[in-house]
């Protein structure tokens, strides 16, 4: 079967759809990979600029969780931060609350768990305990000395 | 965090070149599907020729594979994974492999166990499906 010069031009578009579509979906995901990745590298509070934070203020906390319920109740300490990969426990405790609304970043929500490492992103309440806007699961990826 | 951005870059442009790859040989044969779009007529070049756009997304996609393979490898603890989904991980990739060298194979139109190859191909093409599906669920 010969091609006619429309069929070719058709053929044509469709292969440069098709190109272009995965050329975009490719950057989409390399774009959202970077998202993800930044949102990791937030400068965390540190123990002291979390025990003075006053009610209302936003706050990210790097914590290992001790304890969570299934009702978004999460408990841990307060980490350090070292280095971009090592952080170092304190003894300041850290009580958040997630929610429905909260946005789970590079895991699910079965990742929070004693002994999880957590970025939480959130606003201190006035019990001092935190409404975690965004967690993003950090297990895996930092050590703690 | 570069070893993430790496790790999950990889990962994800894996599963678009497998879509893909999959994908292709569907519009570069006559089927249904090169039907619909119109691709299906006034091929000049030889079957397995009109092919090389599928070998090659395969290979990019073995690239990417091995590449985040080696990068997660690397810097992410596998402590605290889960290990099921890592060892859905590298039976896909010892099936992928497999599948590449099956595609070798196939590459030549006079292969006597051609009918056999491409059936092996085809199901293998499944199972790393459900294997990489599984994987991008389980550690994703």
């Amino acid at each position: 079967m010969t091609a006619t010069p429309k069929s070719t031009t058709n053929q044509r578009t469709i292969w440069i759809a098709i190109i272009t579509l995965t050329i975009f979906v490719a950057s989409f995901l390399v774009w959202s990979s970077a998202r993800s990745a930044n949102s990791m590298t937030a400068a965390a509070s540190t123990d002291q600029s979390f025990t003075q934070a006053p009610p209302g203020a936003k706050v990210k906390l790097v914590l290992e969780i001790t304890e969570s319920t299934p009702d978004g109740l999460i408990r841990g300490k307060l980490l350090d931060k070292q280095t971009e990969k090592l952080y170092s426990r304190t003894t300041t405790a850290v009580t958040a609350h997630s929610s429905d609304s909260t946005k789970i970043v590079m895991g699910k929500s079965s990742d929070i768990h004693p002994a999880a490492v957590i970025h939480i992103t959130g606003a201190v309440k006035n019990d001092h305990t935190v409404d975690a806007e965004q967690i993003v699961i950090l297990t895996g990826y930092v050590e703690i000395k | 965090m570069t070893s993430y951005f790496f790790t999950s870059a990889t990962g994800r442009i894996a599963l678009l070149l497998l879509a893909l790859d999959i994908l292709l040989p569907y519009l570069l044969r006559r089927t249904r599907l090169s039907q619909v779009f119109g691709l299906a007529a006034g091929h000049s070049a030889p079957y397995l020729h009109r092919m090389w756009p599928h070998y090659w997304c395969g290979y990019a996609l073995v690239f990417f594979s091995l590449v985040h393979t080696w990068i997660s490898m690397q810097s992410v603890s596998m402590k605290r994974t889960n290990m099921a989904g890592l060892w859905l991980a590298t039976v896909a990739i010892i099936l992928l492999l497999l599948q590449v060298a099956l595609g070798l194979f196939l590459q030549d139109r006079t292969l006597p166990t051609r009918k056999l190859f491409r059936s092996w191909h085809y199901w293998i093409m499944l199972a790393l499906v459900f294997l990489i599906g599984a994987h991008a669920w389980l550690n994703g």
